[in-house]
């Protein structure tokens, strides 16, 4: 039925008005676009090449000395660091398990606030961790986790689930410890994302397939999964991007410990230039976090213009 | 905004850094132009910068906030018409802050806070020569001088030097450790203590660290069938590595004098060589350590310093060593250890079973002694103002009226021997003549004589001053917190540390 | 063609997006009369809303507790104690008090709004302009130029941070306001131009060609479809001064005392002496309570900018 309709390219093509515009001069378009070229421009071109630059030198490190070549000795020396490749492999455990959890409870919670009676109430409720700035989210959770006044320690310990006595001072806890704080600011982000997806589902599709006989969860599956696919994979692909950009829970939480078991690539990224002031060396870990980041970018980027292209969703039109 | 102007612009930022640093070595030569100022009377030799304006970026210590205050109701201004600002930090942040400043030539700061080994090791070549400050009769100079003795043992090796003859900072903020004990669990738990272990459980100059893991492993006992009593040892475990590195440096030091490097402890090198960590001494302490962490509570891998101290007030661990500007806080009637339970004293000696070879057995202790510097590369006005600060901030009077508003620590010796304050060092407590009890009328106080003891000569340990120290102690400290994780074993944990020390320095 | 847009209920509506009536247990349950299905929905979302509130309980009573013994733990399993510690205390306001007389919080607080107010407002203008041109244009490297802008947000903070503090320096730019809002305009500015274009895309360009065949100028042609994309801009608003406001690496960096803001300034009583948690704690509520009230004062618009935006159907 309808469904159909709109997995195939549409015709009502609002999302790329190109044909209207073939005739728009395009001295208009230039003072209109300039502006904000200009400013993002000077503050993303020239740094990205200064960082180029840094990472073929050592950066000056007493004054009146000038910056050494040192052709690719920082790469070398990166890709041969296992603490490099450590930091990958945690920021990948990290955002991964995150983003697992993430979609589940954020997919759960939306299908379950869609329609409900309180809908309006449990959303506004359910959105307060993301207003909360991350540094002190980060920071609220320390001492939630604290072994002396934290009431999450507390509990843990009450019930008898926290044998080891620690959480943040355990290689083994303190990782997932920060998931939770992930999970709890950022939860509601792909709830949100998600239940705007489901609200596009048309509800007579939703009846329909109620009246068929299916039980919520096949319908669920049927009707409403598909068309939200691609909000999932866009919420997931800006989970990910956020968790290489964002390290505040990181540093207000472990500051990459205990015994270097929270030591994400970013935060040793920041250790090495902002501790150590290898800026060099810093650089070019930033430019390889730098490039798998757009090509993330460039999947969701693509995804995007994908459902573009295939045309607005005309979901109100009765 | 046009392109060429952008442009131009852009320039100038890739281009400032090296024209500042050129700047900067041509100036850091030069000294004050003590020149042609002559003054009528001190007081105007006080007011000469008046009207400039300085910024000191400082960390969040309380005698910087003491300092702060006084600066805040005027107490600089009204003698010197300059107006401070003070910029108060987390140590790591104030580090950052000032490091990006300085590397890049920055004036950002006219003083700045010398923490001993974090900050000076590292940016010594950015802070100014004081020498010829302290002979400027056209300056205002500090009563009681500069000289080694008319400051806490080791406080003006410590803070004043890195890698040269230069005076880079005076010493105006000190933490050393000393070992803070709950002597009212001591007493109560004295008798059967004896009964186990055969000697008394008494703290002294004497005790060694092998009768602390005894006392430690005793409470660690008592908790397991009564959890009211605290664990036994509180160690430095948490975020800041420097700490943790202290922590083990202290052990070391008191078994045969074991140093990190084999270097000046007062000079540091730019170029320390091989680490002795790997040797047969370390390996044998950081079984010690790893024993004495057993004693602990279970979450002593999150605490830092600071937790640790939470957790003794909150009655967590009987014992441990700790920076003495935390006696303060340990004597608050509402804490567990507070109303004067809480004694003082010397770190613990090494002991023979421990020591490798025939070295000295001593009271190991260490520090972080903050001196106050100049920032090169400001401008010779400013510097001179900012000199007026520096004496003004560590001259005896000032830190008297420090000591009693914020509990800060003191570097001039004559503060201690104020009457009011040698009042205020307490009862004698303990099988020595170092430990002390309150009530005092400033805690601080109380740790006044372990610190003149254990930061003198042999018991104090003042290095390594090495320019990857942040570098070495992030090292130390991961290592450390895998051992005590039970991932490594102390052998292993020792070869590590040692590998990627030698590795960090070329060795 | 979809003329409809225009009158997309949940533009108009109050609603977060209209649906039809009818409750969760009316459209989940359905036909099971599983009335075990409703609570079992009912006790999860109970739980997660204790998941999402706890912390912010525990950070309100906190910043309201007298420094010593009200911060102690009953002992382990002792809930009735717990119970009694968490809910009876006599609150102060000692730690406000503080906050605001000895710490500069009344500045930190004004230096918050300016650079994420500023940053916002920026973002707005370039943004729109910059989307409109994007969404309407018709020249080569459209689309390449259009990744370039949201790759520039992408960039990882760390990352661009020690260039962007030399090129600060260099335009004086370092612990100013003004260039905490350059700061935060590198990514909000990509943001905006991201959902906005999205807003501009779904309004139909008959109304502007309409117009301009009247002979009004493509400025003006602007001008007349800004009012259709409002409760856009009010979103993208919104979300931009959401996202300065809770920033920390920049401002920590390049802040400085002037330009302090309130992340930076709560992280920074935490020191080398000790660590009072009900002062950050209350400092805390007070960086997070305004962002709290405009999430709640623009919840439908915050829907909407991120579903329209991110999301657009």
């Amino acid at each position: 039925m309808a469904l159909l309709d709109r997995a195939s390219p549409d015709v009502h093509d609002v999302g790329n008005p190109p044909l209207a515009n073939r005739q728009q001069p395009r001295r208009y378009l230039i003072p209109l676009i300039l502006p904000a070229v200009a400013v993002l421009a000077l503050l993303s071109i020239y740094p990205l090449a200064w960082l180029i630059y840094m990472s073929f030198h050592q950066v000056a490190l007493a004054p009146g000395a000038p910056d050494t070549f040192v052709g690719t000795a920082n790469w070398t020396r990166m890709f041969g660091n296992p603490q490099y490749w450590e930091g990958w492999r945690l920021l990948a455990l990290y955002s991964g398990v995150s983003m697992v959890l993430e979609v589940g409870l954020g997919t759960l919670l939306a299908v379950l606030l869609n329609r409900s009676k309180h809908e309006k109430l449990l959303i506004t409720v359910f959105l307060m961790p993301m207003m909360v700035a991350p540094v002190v989210a980060g920071l609220l959770w320390q001492y939630l986790y604290n072994g002396t006044f934290g009431w999450y320690f507390w509990v843990l310990r009450s019930l008898g689930l926290l044998d080891g006595g620690t959480i943040l001072g355990s290689s083994d806890h303190a990782l997932w410890a920060i998931v939770l704080v992930d999970v709890w600011e950022w939860t509601p982000l792909v709830a949100l994302i998600v239940l705007s997806g489901l609200k596009l589902v048309p509800k007579d599709q939703m009846e329909a397939s109620w009246m068929d006989g299916a039980g919520p969860v096949r319908s669920f599956f049927q009707v409403a999964l598909p068309s939200i696919k691609a909000s999932l994979i866009i919420a997931v692909l800006l989970r990910f991007m956020d968790n290489i950009r964002i390290i505040d829970h990181f540093i207000a939480l472990t500051g990459g410990g205990p015994a270097n078991s929270t030591k994400v690539l970013p935060l040793y990224l920041y250790e090495q230039s902002f501790s150590f002031f290898e800026l060099g060396y810093g650089s070019s870990i930033a430019l390889t976090l730098l490039l798998v980041t757009i090509i993330v970018g460039k999947l969701v980027v693509g995804v995007f213009e994908t459902r573009e292209a295939k045309g607005p969703m005309s979901e109100e039109e009765v | 905004m046009t392109s060429s102007n952008l442009s131009r612009r852009l320039i100038l930022g890739g281009g400032l850094a090296a024209g500042a640093a050129a700047l900067l070595s041509a100036c850091s030569d030069e000294g004050p132009s003590a020149a042609s100022r002559t003054f009528a009377n001190d007081a105007e030799r006080w007011m000469q910068a008046k009207g400039t304006k300085l910024t000191f970026i400082t960390e969040n210590t309380p005698p910087s906030t003491g300092i702060k205050q006084l600066v805040d109701r005027g107490d600089f201004k009204k003698l010197t018409g300059i107006d401070v600002e003070i910029l108060q930090f987390d140590l790591p942040v104030m580090l950052q802050k000032a490091e990006l400043d300085l590397r890049s030539g920055g004036t950002a700061y006219d003083l700045l806070y010398g923490q001993d080994k974090p900050v000076t090791s590292v940016l010594a070549d950015y802070f100014e020569d004081l020498r010829p400050y302290t002979k400027d009769t056209s300056l205002p100079q500090a009563e009681q001088g500069y000289a080694e003795d008319s400051w806490y043992p080791n406080y003006l090796a410590v803070a004043g030097y890195a890698y040269s003859d230069r005076l880079i900072t005076l010493p105006y903020d000190a933490a050393d450790s000393v070992f803070c004990y709950r002597r009212d669990l001591f007493e109560k738990y004295g008798k059967q203590f004896e009964d186990q272990y055969g000697y008394a459980m008494k703290y002294g100059p004497e005790t060694t660290y092998k009768n602390v893991l005894d006392f430690g492993t005793f409470f660690k006992k008592l908790h397991e069938q009564d959890s009211t009593v605290p664990y036994g040892m509180g160690l430095h475990l948490g975020q800041f590595a420097w700490t943790t590195q202290l922590d083990i440096q202290r052990l070391l030091y008191a078994h045969g004098q074991w140093r990190d490097f084999d270097i000046d402890d007062i000079q540091g090198a730019k170029d320390p060589g091989p680490t002795k960590w790997g040797d047969e001494q370390s390996v044998l302490g950081l079984e010690l350590y790893k024993k004495l962490f057993d004693t602990s509570t279970p979450d002593a891998l999150s605490l830092g310093t600071v937790e640790v101290a939470d957790a003794y007030n909150a009655g967590k661990v009987a014992m441990l060593s700790q920076f003495h500007e935390f006696a303060a806080s340990f004597e608050d009637d509402a804490n567990q250890g507070g109303g004067t339970k809480t004694a003082y004293d010397v770190c613990p000696k090494g002991d023979p079973e421990y020591l490798v070879g025939s070295g000295k057995l001593v009271n190991g202790t260490n520090c972080g002694i903050a001196g106050i510097g100049i920032n090169a590369a400001a401008s010779e006005e400013q510097k001179r103002a900012a000199w007026l600060f520096v004496v003004w901030s560590t001259q005896v009077e000032t830190q008297k009226e420090n000591l009693a508003i914020s509990g800060g620590a003191p570097t001039r010796v004559a503060v201690g021997e104020d009457p009011k304050i040698k009042a205020a060092q307490g009862k004698p407590y303990g099988t020595g003549d170092t430990g002390r009890i309150g009530p005092s009328d400033f805690p601080n106080a109380l740790t006044f004589p372990a610190v003149t003891v254990g930061m003198g000569s042999p018991n104090a340990v003042l290095g390594p001053k090495i320019p990857k120290f942040n570098q070495y102690v992030t090292i130390v400290g991961n290592e450390v917190q895998k051992m005590c994780a039970g991932q490594t074993s102390p052998e292993a944990c020792a070869k590590a540390i040692q590998t990627q020390t030698d590795q960090l320095h070329g060795v | 063609m979809s003329s409809s847009v225009l009158t997309r209920p949940d533009i108009d509506d109050d609603d977060v997006v209209a649906g039809p009536s009818g409750n969760a247990e009316d459209q989940v349950v359905r036909g099971r009369g599983a009335r075990l299905t409703g609570y079992a929905i009912s006790f999860f979302l109970g739980i997660y809303a204790l998941f999402t509130l706890a912390p912010f309980f525990v950070m309100f009573t906190a910043a309201f507790k007298a420094t010593g013994s009200s911060f102690d733990l009953p002992a382990e399993g002792d809930w009735l104690g717990a119970l009694k510690k968490l809910f009876v205390f006599t609150p102060t306001l000692e730690h406000f008090t503080k906050l605001f007389s000895e710490s500069n919080f009344e500045r930190y607080f004004l230096n918050s709004a300016l650079a994420a107010g500023g940053s916002a407002v920026i973002s707005i203008v370039l943004g729109t302009t910059a989307a409109y041109a994007i969404s309407r244009g018709r020249f080569r490297g459209r689309s390449d130029l259009y990744f370039w802008i949201i790759s520039t947000r992408m960039a990882p903070v760390v990352a661009v941070t020690v260039p962007l503090y030399a090129t600060f320096r260099a335009l004086g730019l370092l612990g100013t306001i003004p260039g905490l809002i350059l700061a935060y305009t590198v990514f909000n500015l990509p943001f905006a131009i991201w959902i906005l274009k999205g807003f501009f895309d779904s309004v139909p360009y008959d109304i502007e060609e309409a117009y301009m065949v009247d002979g009004h100028s493509r400025w003006q042609a602007l001008w007349k479809i800004v009012p259709l994309v409002v409760p856009g801009l009010a979103a993208v608003l919104v979300l931009c001064v959401l996202l300065a406001w809770n920033d920390f690496i920049f401002a920590a960096v390049m802040g400085g005392e002037q330009a302090k803001t309130l992340p930076v300034a709560t992280q920074g009583l935490k020191s080398a002496s000790g660590i009072d948690w009900g002062q950050i704690m209350a400092a805390g509520l007070v960086t997070v309570a305004p962002m709290l009230l405009l999430g709640i004062v623009i919840r439908k618009y915050m829907v909407q900018g991120l579903t329209m935006g991110a999301v657009k159907q």
